[in-house]
């Protein structure tokens, strides 16, 4: 089985994951403007799930099934809070994002990489105002952990 | 001395942006990974940069202005750089310490208004950029 890339239409939700390091919780528990990033690090895209495939729930859950980076520790959803974005809000000019269906499926599911079918990417630079303005669009759909 | 005056004066006036920084230097504890995804450790010189900017501009602005800015988040950043983060009732600012040169910025008034965007020495204070961030007040 493979699964095809489809369009995900403005109107439709995803969910982005954030570790607990980048919430600040100084100031009320918003995700701090840090966690609008590229993964990985010099990367091009930020990964993200579409609604239309998964709940805010699958998604947390999805996160123990990853490896942490260069390690075969799996990481912990209890570390991580999920936001939620609307899709045109994203692709709106100012903000010179893409979003894309990105389906991950290998036959042999491989320790570390899930299988995915909601799996999605947010392409496009993050400098400062986008990485501002998405902080301030973002509403967490399950709140992140208690610091 | 003067290096001490310009010290203490900092920290009589403005006690939670002095707090702030130093409340961040854990941000220099933090190893390789510490956000499980390949973060990168971050260097003393970046912290010291930020909080040189941040000191230079809020004296500057209560020096020449007699304006108090607020007291800002200071964000480690998986690319092994700093974020200050500003969010006030008018306004909203963030800038990027990524070097010992620049750092990069944005601000708007929260509707895209006024807004202020680019790129700017770490050292010396410049009165375009201090003006904008008069909007960052108490």
């Amino acid at each position: 089985m493979i699964w095809e890339k489809e369009l995900i239409p403005d109107e439709d939700r995803i969910y982005c994951f954030v570790h607990k390091a980048n919430v600040d919780y100084k100031n009320g528990g918003k995700p701090r403007a840090a966690a609008f990033q590229n993964t990985p690090r010099d990367g091009s895209n930020l990964s993200c799930d579409w609604s239309k495939y998964s709940t805010p729930e699958e998604t947390k859950n999805r996160i123990g099934k990853q490896f942490k980076a260069n390690s075969q520790i799996f990481k912990n959803p209890n570390d991580y809070g999920v936001l939620q974005f609307e899709v045109g809000f994203l692709r709106q000019e100012e903000l010179r994002q893409e979003i894309e269906h990105d389906p991950i499926f290998n036959a042999f599911e491989l320790d570390g990489i899930p299988n995915n079918q909601s799996h999605a990417i947010i392409i496009g630079e993050k400098d400062e105002e986008t990485r501002l303005k998405m902080k301030e669009m973002s509403v967490w759909i399950i709140e992140a952990p208690p610091q | 001395m003067q290096v001490s005056q310009h010290t203490d004066k900092f920290k009589i006036e403005f006690p939670q942006i002095d707090k702030e920084i130093q409340d961040a230097q854990y941000i220099l504890a933090l190893s390789e990974n510490w956000d499980d995804d390949s973060a990168l450790k971050i260097s003393d010189d970046i912290y010291k940069n930020a909080a040189l900017f941040l000191k230079n501009y809020t004296l500057h602005i209560f020096d020449r202005y007699n304006v108090k800015i607020a007291s800002p988040s200071i964000n480690p950043v998986k690319d092994g750089t700093i974020d200050i983060e500003w969010q006030t009732p008018n306004a909203r600012f963030l800038i990027n310490f990524r070097n010992n040169q620049t750092a990069a910025y944005y601000g708007d008034n929260r509707s895209n208004l006024n807004s202020i965007k680019g790129r700017v020495g770490v050292v010396d204070v410049e009165e375009y950029l201090a003006t904008w961030m008069i909007k960052l007040k108490e």
